[in-house]
């Protein structure tokens, strides 16, 4: 009895002290066994729970500071949760007895994600013998390509202006038809499909349209440099190489679109339907995330390639031939 | 120094020399059925900046993560001068024609110098390290070779050999759990270097007049005259007579001439 009234207590105190956060479980998807390591984490889900912040007088750590490596950002922060409220609220949906190192908090302060690095259970000591909290140590995130599919744009879509990784494998769009109107899902987003998106494409990677479901029978997708119904200008192969393969609404029927590493960025596709009027949207290509300079700040890649034509000859194999110093 | 001055831009080449053998390599990684999931090319840059320029370029809203991963950076670390590679110091090395033909740019020989480059390496797994480490290492036996244009008014290109000299791993892998875990890196080249100085301009010298005395003497009567010029007959083939050339003023240095050498007694 008075382990629950500890425990009520905890679970009210940290309601009225804390704040809410997102608690976002990670998900190992290629572990290592020999290196011990996942180089391919991803954050599936995200659960929003109440926190109390211990370090009250500010962020802890090394604070900013300039590395070889650019700017480094070291704050850490504890948080307090209770056992409870993970249990019922977490625990219960994952099937995970407690928080796991590795897991992420987002912390609507600040707008950041911060990484569990290590829980502490027994900070307040078997009080009337049992753990009312755990204390998470936490320290700000490091990115590395880590992919987030929780279907909180919030949080899946923070990354995205800083994220170098291309993905290699196709990136399908289910496709659908709703009242004359196309409805279209990302597969590397949750949720349900949205009614005709401004899409993005980036350059060079592979985008499938499946366009299998029944209700794309008569709605063909096909892509135009213009949007203009019936008269458009189709898309040429060096803008984009695209492939249609089966009949709109019939079993494994795709649009395969796959724009050009050498398109202008920014340029502009519109996916319409060519039989009738009103349907589609526009695909904007960005540039590919493998021209690392335009979505890192700090990466120089091109600059030094820019720079180093100029100067460079790379047009004898034998660099003791002729005219050398 | 010396009354001129001039700047060949020559460290800032060797930097971006250096940056250019690393700028474009990329790592991919996989799930465990071997199919690769994602792919990136590795940003590199060079690791000295000014701090105001940090936090403005790489944080401008104030909403960075700690840093994303994986990244490269490089430095000039030290320079020492190799005497082992001095050549003759008044020797002009190169040359070349200036755009009228009536002129030619040279420059006195190079001062040998060794630049030591330092490339870091920091990322989040381990194997990705070692997907970066493995496209680099095979290349330096233990050095590549490159191809630099130092000087632009000199249109020729220079060999300079960039030697890797070690490479070392710092992983804080253990400790307590509020250490964060560093996995960087570090490799340590020489440039074998060249340092040029000024490049002059001056005319071509297209006739010479020689006057040879028997002795040293200031007294000492002239005894022969030798003079030299190019030859080259008004239908532009080359020619040692004297008398079917064409003024030497009128030959250009691209054309076919050969040497008029003429000895007369004084």
């Amino acid at each position: 009895m008075e382990q629950s009234l500890i425990d009520d207590l905890v679970v009210e105190s940290i309601r009225i002290y804390g704040i809410d956060v997102w608690y976002i479980p990670r998900t190992l998807v290629a572990k290592d066994d020999l290196l011990n390591e996942d180089d391919l984490s991803t954050f599936n889900d995200a659960y929003m729970v109440e926190m109390y912040i211990k370090s009250v007088d500010g962020f802890e750590g090394e604070g900013d500071f300039l590395s070889k490596f650019g700017l480094q950002i070291r704050d850490s922060v504890t948080m307090t949760m209770a056992q409870r409220v993970y249990d019922l609220e977490i625990g219960l949906n994952t099937g995970i007895n407690r928080p796991r190192e590795g897991d992420l908090i987002y912390l609507p302060l600040n707008g950041k994600f911060f990484e569990l690095q290590h829980v502490e259970h027994e900070s307040i000591f078997y009080q009337m013998g049992s753990l009312q909290t755990y204390d998470l140590r936490t320290e700000l995130f490091e990115y590395s390509g880590e992919r987030f599919v929780t279907g909180i744009p919030l949080l899946d879509d923070h990354f995205e202006p800083l994220d170098t990784w291309q993905t290699s494998t196709a990136t399908t769009f289910t496709a659908q038809v709703r009242n004359g109107v196309y409805y279209l899902l990302d597969s590397d987003e949750r949720g349900d499909l949205l009614s005709q998106p401004a899409i993005e494409l980036y350059a060079g990677q592979t985008y499938v349209f499946d366009v299998s479901h029944v209700s794309n029978a008569g709605y063909p997708i096909e892509f135009y440099t213009t949007n203009s119904h019936l008269t458009g200008v189709p898309i040429t192969s060096s803008e984009a190489l695209v492939v249609e393969s089966g009949t709109a609404g019939t079993e494994d029927a795709t649009v395969t679109i796959t724009p050009s590493l050498t398109i202008a960025a920014d340029s502009l596709f519109y996916y319409i339907c060519a039989s009738n009027v009103g349907m589609g949207s526009t695909a904007t290509v960005l540039t590919s995330k493998l021209s690392v300079e335009t979505y890192d700040a700090l990466a120089d890649n091109t600059t030094i390639e820019t720079f180093g034509d100029n100067i460079l000859d790379f047009s004898q194999s034998n660099p003791f031939g002729d005219d050398q110093f | 120094m010396y009354g001129q001055h001039f700047y060949n831009e020559t460290t800032r080449r060797y930097v971006a020399v250096f940056g250019t053998l690393f700028n474009d390599i990329q790592i991919g990684r996989s799930n465990t059925a071997g199919t690769e999931i994602q792919r990136i090319t590795v940003p590199i840059n060079y690791a000295p900046m000014q701090k105001i320029l940090a936090r403005l370029e790489q944080d401008p809203n104030l909403s960075a993560p700690a840093m994303t991963l994986p990244r490269m950076s490089f430095e000039i670390t030290s320079m020492a001068y190799n005497g082992e590679r001095k050549l003759t110091s008044l020797t002009k090395q190169i040359k070349s024609r200036g755009s009228d033909n009536l002129s030619v740019t040279s420059v006195l020989t190079p001062a040998p110098y060794d630049i030591d480059f330092q490339l870091n390496i920091m990322t989040k797994h381990t194997e990705d390290g070692s997907k970066i480490l493995e496209q680099i290492v095979p290349y330096f036996k233990p050095d590549i070779t490159v191809s630099v244009k130092i000087i632009d008014s000199l249109n020729t290109y220079v060999d300079i050999p960039v030697v890797l000299n070690n490479v070392s791993l710092e992983d804080t892998y253990d400790g307590d759990f509020q250490t964060r875990r560093a996995l960087i890196w570090t490799l340590n080249f020489t440039m074998r270097a060249y340092f040029f100085g000024p490049a002059t301009a001056k005319r071509v010298i297209k006739f010479a007049d020689v006057s040879l005395k028997p002795n040293f003497s200031a007294t000492s009567p002239v005894t022969n005259r030798v003079t030299v010029q190019p030859g080259l007959t008004a239908g532009g083939i080359g020619t040692t007579s004297s008398t079917d050339t064409i003024p030497y003023s009128d030959i250009n240095i691209d054309d076919d001439w050969d040497y008029v050498i003429q000895i007369t007694d004084a």
